[in-house]
């Protein structure tokens, strides 16, 4: 925990000094949050987070476990929240931190929207490196789209069927980085293309590794 | 059934969309024919960085952490048309925001919050015994100014939100006094209206008058000279506190509560004396969405700004909140066709002028594909109903720790606001202080809370 210090002992102001003063006041008088961070983002639940932060005014940390409305996608996941509220001269600010907690095995998806390059839907982008940490590791993926997909990530490459048969061609590589989904556009999408996906999706098994 | 209606009232609050205020109806009820989030929530998730974050139900009523993003670049983001098969996927809320914001979102961020019927209690008894109108979407895919100036003039030379006094070629006020209609405005704080100066001439006259006179001025006998269209404006977030240190406005990031105090006590005025409310319209509406999901794209509407240069939008914005209050709709119904802010323009012209449009673009939108349809679409009731008494339930807006929140002064409308009030005062000193008598004693204590 850390406190930005706001006031200094002075002898004699010069009228330069004063408007600088004064600037400085009008800045510090009300509650601020300069900095608060939480790390890991996704822990399982025997994990520690480390929570800090940086403010001006009088700091109190609330922090309680919230459930999902809607777990469908990912059962036994729940969120722990953490609440740094701020006060000074009768006034607060806050903000909140969500850290996902994780099953030994859970469920997620992987999601991007589609490009079109000739006949084949492209759908490409980096999984959020600030939410997936090493001990988080794919066991296995299927295709979610009711389509085939042509999947990459880390050097590795998987042909995903249509029916969602779960492959196991990523196992042990990390949740975060690139990954590049490929499906070819279907005849009657060729022929009406507003019947084409804006999204491809697989869904993935994620499995917690403590060491 | 026109000619039966003697006041039409407008309520126009801020910064909400649909799903956000009045999606749970359905969640409570799927068999109810809202088109409102039903189960399961993922179905609506938005996509960011490879990942879902699906809709959730808001813990409480408390401010937010800030406001959320909703000028015309950002809401292009939300929209997130694709590529692909050219609709939009209402899918980029989050991204928006993480980008406004420059931080990771939480897996529930603010933009897909949506409220319960408990911390909306009188929007969702509005909702469930007045007319929803589920279709209704704000008339511009960007934010307050153009929205707000498209609802009271028909037209917007500007397209986004900056600190400015806002250009106009012809508002409602000018339309309303060359058709002979009276009206009147109530404001709870200074008016929106002042940031437009070519209306101080109207924001500093007789014909806008203090919300506190609105209920004992409709509980007088009906008159001749009674308002055949009044517009009742809460106080604003983003105007200088007037009075009570608490806007209803509903704009992000304020709590939901006071808005709905205001609501109620507005609701109660209006149905107090029911010799007038036989007669009455009263619509309640959002200027735009505010940057809060919602999962119904709005239709392709092609609108050129009259502005040099021009600017041009293909679609109208998201859903918003919006109900019509009256015996002339059927009790607890829901109204799908397509409205936007220009619809209570054609039902005014409708009215007021029979057989001649309000104006061009108001009737250029009126014949399209789809049409953007009139309100006089809604009202289809015959026969009178009692208006039921609103929930007596306290409304609580709860702080993290029992504090006020801090209120931020450097947004383009806030600083709109404090640029057009000191430019009045300027221009206009002797009549200003008449009618806000507390500006000089706002600036003081904004001047104090600065320092």
């Amino acid at each position: 925990m850390s406190q930005k210090g706001n006031y200094k002992k002075s002898t004699l102001l010069k009228p330069a000094s004063f408007f600088v003063w004064l600037i400085f006041l009008c800045f510090s008088c009300a509650p601020k949050i300069i900095r608060f961070d939480a790390t890991p983002l996704t822990i399982s639940k025997d994990d520690s987070v480390l929570v800090t932060w940086k403010v001006q005014g009088k700091p109190v940390l609330i922090e309680h476990d919230k459930m999902p409305m809607d777990s469908s996608n990912a059962p036994g996941m729940y969120f722990k929240e953490f609440t740094l509220v701020v006060q000074k001269n009768k006034k607060e600010v806050k903000r909140k931190k969500q850290i996902i907690v994780l099953p030994g095995e859970s469920k997620d998806v992987i999601i991007f929207n589609t490009t079109l390059n000739g006949d084949t839907l492209i759908a490409k982008g980096i999984s959020n490196p600030e939410l997936w940490n090493n001990k988080f590791q794919i066991s296995s993926v299927a295709s979610a789209s009711g389509r085939p997909i042509f999947a990459t990530h880390e050097n590795k490459t998987a042909s995903l069927n249509a029916s969602g048969i779960l492959s196991k061609a990523f196992e042990g590589t990390p949740v975060s980085g690139y990954w590049e989904l490929k499906s070819l556009l279907t005849p009657q999408e060729k022929k009406d293309m507003s019947l084409a996906p804006a999204t491809l999706r697989i869904n993935i098994i994620i499995q917690y590794k403590s060491q | 059934m026109l000619d039966q209606v003697q006041t039409i009232i407008l309520v126009m609050f801020e910064n909400r969309s649909f799903d956000h205020m009045l999606g749970h109806i359905t969640l409570d009820d799927p068999t109810s024919q809202i088109n409102g989030l039903k189960f399961p929530l993922n179905n609506y998730s938005n996509n960011y960085l490879g990942h879902l974050y699906p809709p959730f139900q808001l813990d409480n009523d408390s401010d937010l952490e800030s406001d959320l993003p909703h000028e015309f670049d950002y809401v292009q983001t939300q929209l997130a048309k694709s590529p692909v098969n050219g609709k939009f996927q209402m899918s980029g809320f989050v991204e928006a925001y993480a980008t406004f914001r420059k931080l990771n979102p939480n897996p529930q961020c603010d933009p897909m919050g949506f409220y319960n019927s408990q911390q909306v209690p009188i929007t969702d008894f509005l909702a469930k015994n007045f007319c929803t109108c589920d279709n209704w979407h704000a008339p511009l895919p960007t934010s307050t100014q153009p929205n707000r100036t498209m609802a009271f003039c028909g037209d917007s030379i500007i397209h986004d939100t900056a600190t400015r006094l806002i250009p106009i070629n012809d508002s409602l006020f000018e339309w309303m006094n060359r058709a002979g209609v009276k009206w009147r405005v109530y404001h709870d704080g200074l008016s929106f209206f002042v940031l437009y100066n070519s209306l101080w001439k109207y924001v500093l006259g007789n014909n806008f008058r203090r919300y506190n006179h609105f209920a004992s001025d409709l509980l007088q006998e009906p008159g001749a000279n009674d308002p055949q269209v009044i517009i009742v404006e809460p106080t604003y977030e983003d105007g200088p506190q007037l009075g009570s240190n608490h806007p209803n406005d509903n704009h992000p990031p304020l709590a939901i509560g006071w808005g709905e105090d205001f609501l109620r006590r507005t609701y109660e005025a209006v149905t107090a004396n029911k010799k007038r409310y036989g007669k009455t319209v009263m619509i309640v509406y959002y200027d735009e969405h505010g940057g809060f999901y919602d999962h119904v794209p709005p239709p392709l509407v092609n609108y050129t700004c009259p502005s040099s240069p021009t600017f041009t939008f293909e679609s109208l914005g998201p859903r918003i909140p919006a109900m019509i209050v009256s015996p002339f709709v059927k009790q607890s119904s829901c109204c799908s066709s397509i409205f936007d802010h220009t619809s209570v323009l054609q039902l005014l012209a409708e009215k007021f002028t029979p057989g001649k449009p309000y104006n061009v673009t108001v009737h250029n939108r009126s014949i399209q594909n789809p049409a953007v349809e009139s309100i006089s679409t809604a009202l289809n009731n015959n026969s009178y109903w009692e208006p039921p008494s609103s929930p007596a339930q306290s409304i609580a807006v709860k702080s993290a720790l029992g504090l006020s929140i801090n209120v931020t002064d450097d947004r383009p409308m806030a600083q709109s606001f404090e640029y057009a009030m000191k430019q009045m005062l300027a221009s206009e000193p002797a009549l200003t202080n008449e009618k806000y008598p507390e500006i000089i004693e706002w600036q003081n204590a904004a001047n104090n809370r600065r320092i």
